[in-house]
């Protein structure tokens, strides 16, 4: 059986957004309460594949955090907080240019404070989406790779308010809230080159905790996640890629009241790459960082980390688009 | 590294639940100064608040003292029954531990195991009844 070629450049888009999301997804579930879990597509289908399944491993380190005033702060001596997380998920082609994803997180944290030590985790929030190529990057010079994201959370994960949980709350692993996501992703090809800039839009339902009369009811704002990625394609295929994300959020309402100070903004850099390791099989992985500069956060905690991906994917009949030269009509 | 194989062992036992190590706790110790003294939220009471065994506070369980007095003539407020939700507004969630309330000298109440397990603006949502009924919520900035 003849060698696939691994992928065109168009292709590895796919390959670097989906990393870039999981990366998003990853530093937000680092704490599971504040989660953006369920960025739209965190395993997507390149367009010459059939399906796909993978398992994602994932290490941050929380090293401070960003206040309601946006100034970041190192934690404090005797504090600290290392998040782990893994993932199983796959994702199957749908008619014409759809694609359907369900990511399944498995999450542990570790914290220590004021001579406490506690580790604890299980099942995250699972996450179920759907994404639609109208057309496709690198099929014209005009026209970019135009898409449409859609993604459902579900609360299977372990809010950090339930009563089972140790003192340090480390069995948290979830928002204990649905959240819907909706979101539009450009992409297009220059030569080797690969850009991509996605927009998404989450909304989680309202929680309420307590008994009353002590009783919250609160809803989060609506959360916008922009992220933008730039990534290289060597000959070889093996590619390099960076990306920034920006997610911001309004005031929480409590109470049918906006509580000012509530809003969140968190900034993440990626560096990442891929080798390919057969025709079926690849290895993506890299670093993430929230840099601790004051105003690129807000009510956020903030670390770093690393990420490891492993990927198995079936083709399909049809390929990506062809390849067009560089400085090509459409 | 020691830490990292330490963290390997944790992630290998993660799927067989949580597990924790508590410090010895120690009988709370509060300064003579407040950290800070807010109004409830009908104006009817003033609320001096310190904490232990730190203050400001720090993540991780705190006790917080709150000694209560009429607003208006100072006159210290015994017999309350105080509800208390530790509470993250910008997150959206409370804490696993539910705090206890012991009242000591008349109008002193301290309150034990409020639990700010992770950094970021925490509130102490209370609410008051008895000879009283109001609300408040003094703020904490936890690092």
């Amino acid at each position: 059986m003849p060698r696939r070629p691994f992928r065109s450049r168009s292709c590895l888009i796919a390959v670097f957004t989906t990393v870039a999301c999981v990366v998003v997804a990853a530093r937000a579930k680092a704490q599971a309460c504040c989660a953006a879990s369920g960025i739209a597509t965190p395993a997507r289908l390149a367009p010459d594949e059939l399906a796909l399944l993978g398992t994602q491993w994932k290490v941050g380190d929380e090293l401070g955090s960003f206040d309601s005033a946006g100034q970041y702060a190192s934690s404090p001596a005797g504090a600290s907080e290392l998040d782990f997380e893994q993932d199983i998920f796959g994702a199957a082609r749908l008619p014409y240019r759809g694609q359907v994803a369900l990511f399944v997180p498995l999450v542990e944290t570790r914290r220590t404070s004021l001579g406490q030590s506690e580790f604890g985790g299980g099942i995250g929030d699972v996450n179920a989406s759907l994404r639609y190529d109208f057309t496709l990057a690198g099929g014209s010079t005009i026209v970019p790779g135009l898409a449409g994201l859609v993604g459902l959370t579900l609360p299977t994960g372990t809010p950090p308010d339930a009563p089972s949980l140790g003192p340090l709350a480390t069995g948290a692993t979830g928002i204990g809230a649905y959240q819907i996501n909706a979101g539009v992703a450009v992409e297009q090809t220059f030569g080797p080159w690969l850009v991509s800039a996605t927009g998404i839009a989450a909304q989680r339902t309202a929680r309420t905790v307590g008994v009353a009369p002590n009783q919250v009811h609160e809803r989060l704002a609506v959360q916008w996640t922009a992220l933008v990625i730039a990534a290289y394609t060597f000959s070889s295929a093996v590619a390099l890629g960076a990306g920034v994300s920006y997610v911001v959020e309004d005031d929480a309402t409590i109470g049918g009241q906006p509580s000012p100070g509530t809003g969140h903004r968190l900034s993440t850099f990626t560096l990442s790459g891929i080798l390919p390791l057969s025709d079926a099989w690849r290895l993506q992985g890299g670093l993430f960082d929230n840099l601790p500069i004051a105003s690129l956060g807000m009510n956020q905690p903030g670390g770093l980390g690393l990420f490891a991906t492993l990927i198995a994917s079936w083709p399909r009949a049809s390929s990506c688009p062809t390849p067009r030269p560089v400085g090509g009509s459409t | 590294m020691n830490r990292l194989a330490s963290l390997l062992v944790h992630v290998g036992l993660a799927a067989c639940g949580s597990a924790h190590e508590v410090a010895s706790t120690e009988p709370l110790t509060f300064t003579a100064q407040p950290l800070m003294t807010v109004k409830s939220g009908l104006g009817k009471l003033a609320i001096d608040v310190r904490t232990a065994p730190l203050q400001p506070p720090t993540r991780g369980l705190q006790g917080v003292q709150l000694v209560i007095r009429d607003s208006k003539t100072g006159a210290s407020e015994p017999g309350l029954a105080l509800g208390v939700l530790p509470w993250m507004p910008a997150m959206g969630h409370g804490a696993p531990l539910t705090p206890r309330v012991e009242e000591g000298p008349p109008g002193t109440y301290v309150v034990s195991e409020v639990d700010f397990f992770m950094p970021g603006t925490w509130e102490l949502r209370l609410s008051i009844s008895g000879a009283v009924t109001d609300h408040a919520a003094p703020s904490f900035q936890i690092p």
